[in-house]
């Protein structure tokens, strides 16, 4: 059937969209930043991988039970996801110029899908090569991870673009009501799982809680078409364990293979339709609004008192709080939604589990602080790309702008950390922990933001759009993270020692400790705003904005 | 060349296009204006296979688009309005890609003879994302004429293109309509209508105010005006079909086909 083979013009433009990729690196490479993050990034790469590699000698694999465990739930779980998002606005994605150059080309809808699942396979093939240097700890030989990672991330993402074009064929009326069916049976089926496991529950904490569903009658029977993946992972022996799991796995993505290509749908339509829409919250996303995507801006009517006008600092802010207030329930989700993957398995913890959790979210407390939160709240000249000529006809000295720019990722980053530190000092009882965070987490977010925006402003850089990993922008985040955490230690460093001379100069006094360190601390923060507005004044919006 | 009939296009509840029907023949540039949302960029992605009527039937070349549209999309070009590239392949790259797709021979030199017609010779191992608005515009209109359509499709073709690649495209429409090309423009621009078409299909609200030779329009919205301008005709076709009166005696999905 000539319409189930990729046509020369497909497959040329896959051999191009490839090249074009390296020829990205390699131009990357040439300027002396572009070298500076991919440097950064390989040795970032290295390393894990290397430390991976390393740890799967050292470490026993009898040790590590939780891999196998877990991926099948995982994959369930995507996979009820899959149900629930895929409505009448779902399609299969294709990228703006695709739309644009192959929907009017004479090409049938089915060597589009074609061309649609080589790409998706080139992709996963790459993705499957680096996660399997992670499996090895799982895997006993390199190749069963590699194999039984590839099959899942295929299944991944064949699965949404199997119910869409479901979808399109029964119509979303139809859909709808069999997806109402299949959830409701799936949620009972689990509710059943999870109260057999609950009432088999010895100690052992989430590993054991989840050991337990999976064997449970019913769980065992929810479970298997996704164990075939992990078992494709674990397998014991070539044959019969990662031969027969294998071939299932592959049976498996290969139906879903034969129903994308045997529905011929008329994808077309939708697939514009869910192009443009996420297109425009990769757009979002780029301009640093990745919470914008999580809930529609809420009305106008949220409004905020136009704050007065400082020296043209305040209009500035005010922007920027209206956009967070509008955006707030976005970004609330997010944080809900990070909080709550950190927290969830803690329902299930043992005493001892508890504790390795509680130091593992401290450790990870400054990587949300100064990492996480940093890329989330991007009120400020990250967000202004777009708008940097506006901001340079406006009759501001570049300082007020600067100041303006910062204070509203300061304030609401601040606005989300202080009740942490309320937490914090309930539980140790001590008020003068909270009292101490209210003084310094501030100082610090002026510290964290305004490096922020110095590397931007030094170094703008816009996303990638679409298409293939953005290794330079990964490696250029990474760079910035090293030399915000240098900056803060420096800035801790020298805070504490002037404490520290306060403290003894005043007779062991931690009053006066904590005084003196919030001084240098604030002082450090707000003698980076002259620069951050040095830089403004210095950036050129011709120039960067092309890159 | 091209032939719509009866074509619908509704999305839940809000009707785009409601029972249009017009053809356009070889040689013959049709200008296609209304306001926003009147439905002629969706009337135009019809055309293009990308998205299928709610009813009707869309001919070209003597190919349904929907019943056969590989053959119907060998047959015409489609450049639409901001068209979007590969932003990490080159010029070359996507003539090449294209010249594959419809299989055009000899294409090296087709290509380089677009590529010099539009001033773009120093740009084709360009990537397109350092390209600015206006030569990514020329880039789409090269890959558009690569295969000589015999029907060619533009959705607002002159945005971001400077007055040298204004007049080169006036041009070559009139020049491909005059070898047996069909040309349809959608735009705002009445000016480059009036300058280059020859028939005129003006709607509203999805439905066909209009449609017939441009000379057609003029007698039957300026009078015996000869020389009133479109702006005047289009002006006084959708003030006339806007008000209350003209709505009401217009009724539902009729539509009014003049055939050239």
């Amino acid at each position: 059937m000539k319409s189930l083979s990729l046509p020369p013009a497909l497959r040329l433009l896959l051999v191009y969209q490839m090249r074009a990729r390296l020829r990205k690196l390699a131009r990357a490479a040439k300027t002396v930043k572009g070298a500076l993050a991919l440097c950064v990034l390989f040795g970032m790469v290295l390393f894990m991988l290397g430390s991976a590699v390393i740890a799967s000698f050292v470490v026993p694999r009898s040790a590590i039970a939780i891999g196998p465990t877990f991926i099948s739930p995982a994959l369930l779980a995507f996979c009820v996801l899959a149900v629930i998002t895929t409505g009448p606005e779902s399609g299969i994605f294709f990228f703006p110029a695709e739309v644009d150059l192959l929907f009017p080309a004479p090409f049938h809808r089915r060597q589009l899908l074609l061309y649609r699942l080589s790409g998706l396979g080139i992709g996963v093939l790459l993705v499957s090569l680096y996660f399997s240097v992670f499996l090895l700890f799982v895997a006993r030989y390199w190749f069963f991870g590699f194999f039984g990672c590839l099959l899942a991330l295929i299944f991944i993402q064949l699965l949404p673009m199997t119910l869409a074009l479901v979808l399109s064929i029964v119509g979303a009326r139809a859909y709808s009501r069999g997806r109402k069916l299949a959830l409701a049976g799936f949620f009972v089926l689990a509710a059943l799982a999870a109260g057999q496991a609950v009432g088999n529950r010895s100690a052992g904490g989430i590993v054991a809680f989840v050991a337990q569903v999976r064997s449970s009658g019913v769980g065992t029977s929810l479970l298997a078409p996704f164990d075939v993946f992990s078992r494709t992972i674990g397998a014991e022996s070539f044959f019969p364990a990662f031969v027969g799991w294998g071939t299932l796995a592959l049976a498996i993505d290969a139906v879903l293979v034969g129903l994308i290509l045997r529905l011929d749908a008329d994808f077309l339509e939708s697939s514009v339709t869910a192009s443009q829409r996420l297109y425009a919250r990769i757009e979002r996303a780029r301009r640093g609004q990745l919470w914008s995507n999580l809930s529609a801006p809420s009305a106008a009517r949220w409004r905020i008192p136009v704050l007065p006008r400082w020296a043209g600092a305040g209009p500035i802010a005010w922007r920027h709080f209206v956009t967070a207030l509008r955006g707030s329930r976005g970004m609330l989700i997010l944080v809900a939604m990070l909080a709550g993957g950190m927290l969830l398995p803690v329902l299930f913890l043992e005493r001892d589990e508890l504790t390795a959790v509680a130091a593992m979210v401290g450790g990870l407390a400054p990587y949300i602080c100064f990492f996480i939160l940093p890329q989330l709240l991007q009120f400020d000249f990250r967000g202004d790309l777009d708008g940097m000529d506006l901001l340079k006809t406006l009759p501001l000295p570049p300082l007020a702008v600067a100041a303006g720019e910062l204070a509203t990722p300061v304030v609401v980053a601040t606005a989300m950390e202080l009740p942490l530190a309320l937490i914090a000092a309930v539980a140790w009882a001590d008020w003068r922990l909270f009292v101490a965070a209210l003084a310094i987490i501030p100082a610090l977010n002026l510290m964290v933001f305004a490096i922020e925006n110095l590397a931007f402003l030094w170094f703008p850089y816009r996303m990638q759009a679409l298409g293939g990993a953005d290794f330079q922008s990964f490696g250029r985040q990474m760079l910035i993270m090293f030399v915000k955490f240098g900056v803060v230690l420096f800035g801790a460093g020298a805070a504490a020692a002037v404490g520290g001379l306060a403290w003894w100069l005043a007779g062991q006094s931690w009053t006066a400790f904590g005084l003196a360190a919030w001084l240098v601390l604030a002082l450090i923060g707000l003698s980076l705003i002259p620069l951050v507005a040095l830089a403004f004044k210095n950036f050129d919006p011709g120039l960067d904005k092309a890159e | 060349m091209i032939q719509v009939h009866d074509y619908h296009k509704a999305y839940r509840d809000t009707v785009a296009v409601a029972g249009l029907s017009f053809g356009v023949e070889a040689g013959q540039v049709l200008g296609l204006v209304g306001p926003n949302g009147a439905g002629k960029t969706t009337t135009l992605r019809a055309i293009a296979g990308i998205i299928p009527p709610t009813r009707g039937r869309l001919v070209v070349a003597g190919h349904d688009v929907a019943v056969d549209p590989v053959a119907a999309k060998r047959r015409f070009a489609y450049i639409p309005d901001d068209p979007k590239l590969f932003e990490s392949l080159t010029v070359t790259e996507h003539l090449a890609f294209v010249a594959t797709a419809y299989e055009v021979a000899e294409h090296a030199s087709k290509a380089s003879r677009l590529l010099e017609q539009f001033e773009l010779t120093e740009k084709k191992n360009a990537l397109i994302q350092e390209l600015s608005r206006g030569m990514r515009q020329k880039v789409a209109i090269c890959c558009g004429y690569l295969h000589d359509p015999s029907a060619i499709l533009f959705d607002e073709p002159l945005t971001g293109l400077d007055p040298h690649a204004i007049r080169t495209l006036k041009q070559t429409i009139v020049e491909r309509a005059r070898a047996g090309a069909a040309v349809i423009i959608s735009s705002h621009l009445l000016s480059l209508v009036e300058d280059l078409c020859t028939h005129l299909l003006i709607l509203q609200r999805g439905r066909a105010l209009f449609c017939g030779p441009i000379g057609q329009a003029r007698a039957l919205y300026a009078g015996h005006q000869a020389d009133a301008s479109l702006e005047e005709v289009f002006f006084r076709a959708t003030d006339r079909a806007a008000a209350p009166e003209a709505l009401a005696a217009s009724g539902p999905a009729e539509t009014l086909e003049v055939r050239p």
